[in-house]
């Protein structure tokens, strides 16, 4: 071993003479340098910025028509406290019509004693600096004018020890009062914000994210587009140019003689040569990664392990190039032959990634691949992940558009569709949500008949903010939103044929056909909400915000509450829920799926199925004996909710399933783009395949483009081994499906690149071997 | 152990060349000859002569395309031979981060010798070779003649058994050579077989026991040097000895016409006039009673003999003997 430890150790004392080492090693301490000093800190609250209060002179006019009564309130505390003028400010700023400005201007007198725009921007100032004043005051708070038990937790602790409160909790008891004068005029925020700092400055205004949410997106997209820049991009390249002479140097007639003339193994020099080469490499992304790792750690107290892991990642990243850079070296002996031919097959590499992923994947496979399927009286639909919706055509084989969902901005929505046996008809649930987590959503409910060719036409309007439509077993449909549950009164029918009376619909016109049939009022289900129905009992299961609520049918048909069960962890993590057997499921975004009882929801077990990846779709066998449960790495799992047992389903295109369902006896499972095959859910024996005959395009993607790929290593997909050693998640999630699991999410695959490019480095190493041991130099 | 440190027999290589390998070109065509163990043997040869190839195949960088070479009793290339070799190619390179010493400590791993060993002798060996001085200076530093004398101190670093030295004075100024030739008798003396290409007749000459000279691929003569030069000595035998066959070299006072008149009918090889009445003259074919008779004449005729010297064959007049013999 000592002539190859000597190989490497020598690639060491090479790279540590060279200049350029010293030269990026500086490069990277002046980043690291100016990245030091950037830190995020975690404060309360306290301050209004622009955009907190909803509507600033309806909030005036609402404290003036307090402050006037004789009574002591709120309102009237704020209003006394400033002075005068400020007060005529307010209400010139509340008096503003901008009709009227316009009106003035038309006028001729626009300018004229400060009239207009000026004096609404001056008023509004006035406004945020007099709530600012208030914020800061010691005395703010008087007791007898605020009712103690209508204000929050939080503020109800600061007053009980307010004597000893600090300047930043003073100020955030001020913030909460002044909230809680007028209430509802307030945009909420998070307890927590942060501001963000560099060497002794910090911004003033802080910023409205909690400290955990920055974290994330720290971890998610800072950290690893730093990464993927400084080292994945510019740091290797420097690392090819400045390694390319090393081989050829190697082979030059007064080194190679000599060192061959050692009683040493060829190949085992050239591979000795071939580690030590990616000495260089290692210093300077080992540099780097220690520091962002410590800087990660100290200022921002996030440690992650990750960017450490990312060494040897950029190092095997490294590799790729390398392998045939040192093959070129030892072949043609010379540096710039090495570089070209390195570059050329980055070049390839980036050339055949993306036609796979950023071309085929998108225009071939995303727009025609179905994500739901469903029988409706005999009949095969598909829902495609754009939201078209398909029926099998079995004389043609072939899938027959029939509905296109419309898109109306904001992440699409779909519920469904259900089939109705009771009354033939397919039940949709269509719309759209806020991206990011945000509120707000709005979903039409629509149905259509197979004698119709299935033309979905709009039906009663949904509740509020509607997260599930459910079916019981008597066909009642359920609709569950963010106000509890509604049961819809008659049978579901196109708008249409309501009854109508001067074209106003009847009998219920002054009544929503969908009826809230909660026995408790006050109970409601916030997002993220999912919800299930026991095909069996008719109860139903919610989860809402990190609690799991087991409801269950009185003898008036109301639902009240018989179990909860609060999740630890973040509360606003999204979760699928479904019901059946012996258990509860519910499946959260850390890939969990945590068994319940369905008698009080309490916990029976918990079972980590896939730790890397998040629940998308989840479903109950209508016997209830089965959970299954796809997972964005399109990965199927089956849970028997008898035994608990928790099992990769056996059935095919495992790692391409997009969706499934369980229908009767049946589980039909959709894979390969548009193929669905159906299986006898006791067994999983295939009984029939629903397989459309290729496109041209589809064909050139899984024979041509699918097969190179595989076969190509993958130097810019490791990027995702990067992204998902910081963020331990398979799945691309930025935030914008916060809240959300049905939204297609990229799948990382992480170790694929790995493996793929593993095998090329080995395959040109190999030929390496054979060349230097064969060639007589 | 065999008495012999390289032994080969019929040694043939043919390269081939082109875009189908189909030129071929004979490098080396049947050779066979044995260094014995504890020797300085040289190999001599013009440019294309074969000797490179030679040497790579001594030490497995290229393969023989017949024929057997043995090493120190092992296969020629045998990992275990080329243990026991020092070698010193053509033109060292030393990679530029080096120094006198970590280059040493380098090629000391590779040649399996562990880091005690090296430290405790790299000082000693740069001292003999001279570069002492500048052991902790980077090797880009260093001139010609410098790296000549690391990659001497290499070759010896590991205490081989047979050292292969290939033009190991090149570039070095006359008192380094004559170093060179002291190491080299040094390591005869502890019993080490020596290897030696070199262009520099002279010193091959100087330090080999036996020669062998190579001419396009072809191996000419085996022997020592007094063989080789004695039976180049360029006279036609008169009495059939050898040994007194020579050139009589004169250094002769006296007009041209005078000494021209007095050799009368003697065979003058040579005539150099240092001046007027200095001439240096080289008569052929003579033997000790022609001698006699030419240095009466000579001072019958009034002429002094200001010097008389018999001329030996050098190797290079060996050397150029046998290859002209190619030649024609």
């Amino acid at each position: 071993m000592r002539p190859y430890l000597a190989i490497i150790k020598d690639s060491f004392r090479e790279a540590t003479a060279s200049r350029v080492l010293w030269v990026l090693l500086g490069v990277i301490t002046i980043i690291l340098l100016l990245i030091a000093p950037l830190g995020v800190r975690a404060k309360l609250t306290t301050g209004f910025s622009g955009g907190d209060i909803r509507d600033p002179q309806q909030f005036v006019a609402k404290l003036r028509a307090q402050a006037v009564l004789p009574i002591d309130s709120p309102a009237k505390r704020i209003w006394s406290q400033w002075d005068e003028e400020r007060q005529k400010t307010l209400i010139k700023f509340q008096q503003f019509r901008p009709e009227d400005a316009q009106n003035d201007r038309r006028r001729g007198n626009g300018g004229g004693g400060g009239n207009g725009f000026g004096e609404y921007l001056q008023g509004m100032a006035s406004l945020y600096a007099g709530l600012k004043e208030l914020v800061q005051q010691d005395d703010f708070y008087r007791p007898g004018i605020w009712r103690e038990e209508s204000l929050p937790k939080e503020a109800r602790d600061y007053i009980a020890r307010r004597d000893k409160l600090s300047i930043d909790e003073r100020a955030r008891l001020n913030r909460i009062l002044i909230e809680g004068a007028i209430p509802g005029e307030f945009n909420p925020r998070e307890k927590e914000s942060i501001a963000v700092g560099y060497l002794w400055m910090e911004t003033s205004e802080s910023l409205p994210f909690t400290k955990t949410q920055t974290d994330s997106f720290i971890k998610s997209v800072v950290v690893p587009t730093l990464m993927k820049f400084l080292v994945g991009i510019v740091g290797i390249f420097v690392a090819i140019l400045v390694t390319s002479p090393v081989i050829p140097q190697m082979f030059e007639p007064g080194s190679i003689n000599l060192l061959l003339s050692k009683p040493v193994q060829r190949s085992a020099v050239y591979l000795s040569k071939f580690v030590g080469g990616c000495a260089f490499t290692l210093l300077n992304v080992g540099y780097l990664c220690v520091g962002l790792w410590l800087i990660a750690g100290l200022r921002y107290g996030i440690w992650n392990r990750g960017i450490l892991l990312c060494i040897p990642i950029f190092l095997f990243l490294f590799s790729i190039y390398y392998s045939i850079s040192a093959l070129t070296g030892i072949i043609w002996k010379s540096a710039v032959v090495s570089v070209v031919l390195s570059i050329t097959l980055w070049l390839l590499c980036f050339i055949v990634g993306v036609i796979k992923v950023g071309v085929m994947e998108p225009f071939v496979v995303q727009t025609q691949r179905l994500v739901r399927v469903v029988e409706a009286d005999g009949t095969l639909i598909g829902i495609t992940e754009q939201g078209v919706m398909q029926r099998w055509k079995s004389e043609t084989s072939e899938w027959e558009r029939i509905h296109v969902r419309n898109d109306r901005g904001g992440l699409p929505v779909t519920i469904g569709p259900i089939y109705h046996s009771q009354t033939d008809q397919l039940l949709l649930g269509e719309g759209w949500r806020a991206p990011f987590g945000l509120g707000g959503r709005q979903v039409t409910f629509q149905v259509a008949r197979g004698g119709e060719g299935w033309l979905f036409k709009e039906a009663q309007p949904l509740p509020d903010e509607t997260a599930a439509i459910l079916v019981d077993h008597e066909g009642s449909v359920l609709a569950v939103a963010k106000g509890g549950v509604f049961r819809l009164q008659g049978k579901p029918s196109p708008a249409e044929n309501q009854m109508k009376f001067l074209g106003m619909p009847l009998p219920f016109a002054s009544r929503a056909p969908f009826v809230r049939v909660m026995s408790d009022d006050k109970l409601n289900f916030p997002e993220p909400l999912s919800a299930a129905l026991n095909p069996i009992t008719g109860d139903i299961a919610v989860y809402s915000r990190g609690t799991a609520y087991l409801l269950s049918k009185d003898k008036k048909g109301n639902y009240s509450q018989s179990g909860t069960y609060k999740f630890s962890g973040d509360e606003n993590q999204a979760a699928l829920i479904a019901i059946g057997g012996n258990n509860v499921v519910v499946s959260r975004e850390d890939g969990k799926a945590v068994l319940l009882s369905p008698k009080d929801l309490t916990l029976v077990a918990e079972k980590p199925l896939e730790p890397h990846s998040q629940p998308r779709t989840i479903a109950s066998s209508p016997d209830g004996k089965q959970v299954g449960i796809l997972f964005h790495n399109q990965r199927l799992w089956m849970i028997d909710t008898l035994s608990g047992d928790c099992r990769l389903a056996s059935v095919r295109g495992q790692g391409d399933i997009s969706g499934f369902t369980f229908q009767g006896e049946r589980l039909l499972v959709a894979d390969r783009i548009n193929r669905v095959s159906d299986y006898q859910i006791a067994d999983l024996k295939l009984q029939t395949v629903y397989s459309p005959a290729m496109t041209t395009s589809q064909s050139v993607y899984y024979y041509l483009v699918s097969p190179i790929y595989t076969v190509f290593p993958k130097p810019g997909e490791l990027d995702n081994t990067v992204q998902f050693l910081i963020t331990e998640k398979e799945t691309t999630d930025l935030g914008l499906f916060r809240g959300d699991l049905s939204q297609a999410r990229g799948n990382l695959n992480p170790w694929q690149p790995v493996w793929s490019s593993a095998i090329f480095v080995t395959v040109m190493l190999a030929l390496a071997c054979v060349y230097i041991e064969r060639h007589q130099f | 152990m065999s008495s012999s440190a390289i032994a080969v027999s019929d040694l043939r290589k043919t390269y081939s060349e082109g875009v189908f390998f189909r030129k071929r070109q004979e490098a080396l065509k049947g050779i066979s000859f044995e260094v014995k163990r504890g020797e300085i043997f040289g190999l001599l040869g013009g440019n294309g002569a074969g000797k490179t190839t030679f040497i790579k195949i001594l030490l497995g960088i290229i393969r023989r395309s017949a024929g057997d070479a043995q090493v120190l009793d092992f296969p020629a290339g045998d990992s275990r031979a080329r243990q026991k070799i020092g070698y010193l190619p053509e033109n060292l390179r030393v990679p530029r981060h080096l120094t006198g010493y970590t280059a040493l400590e380098y090629y000391g791993h590779l040649s399996g010798v562990s880091t005690r060993v090296i430290k405790e002798r790299r000082g000693p060996l740069l001292e003999k070779v001279g570069i002492a001085a500048r052991a902790k200076d980077p090797v880009r530093t260093y001139s010609k003649g410098m790296l000549q004398r690391l990659g001497l101190a290499q070759a010896m670093l590991h205490d081989p058994d047979l050292f292969i030295f290939d033009e190991p004075t090149d570039g070095l100024d006359p008192l380094a050579r004559s170093q060179v030739r002291g190491f080299l008798t040094d390591l005869k003396r502890e019993g080490k077989t020596i290897f030696l290409n070199s262009h520099i007749l002279q010193e091959v000459q100087l330090v080999c026991d036996r020669v062998a000279i190579l001419d396009k691929g072809i191996l000419k003569r085996v022997g020592s040097v007094q063989e080789l030069t004695a039976t180049h000595q360029a006279a036609p035998a008169t009495n059939g000895n050898p040994a007194k066959l020579a050139d009589i070299q004169l250094h002769l006072s006296g007009t041209g016409s005078a000494i021209r008149e007095a050799l009368g009918g003697w065979e003058t090889t040579k005539w150099q006039s240092l001046s007027e009445v200095e001439h240096q003259v080289d008569i052929r074919s003579a033997d000790q009673e022609y001698v006699d008779q030419l240095i009466d004449r000579l001072r019958m005729a009034r002429i002094s003999i200001l010097g008389i010297s018999r001329h030996q064959a050098t190797l290079e007049d060996a050397y150029l003997g046998i290859v002209a013999e190619v030649v024609e």
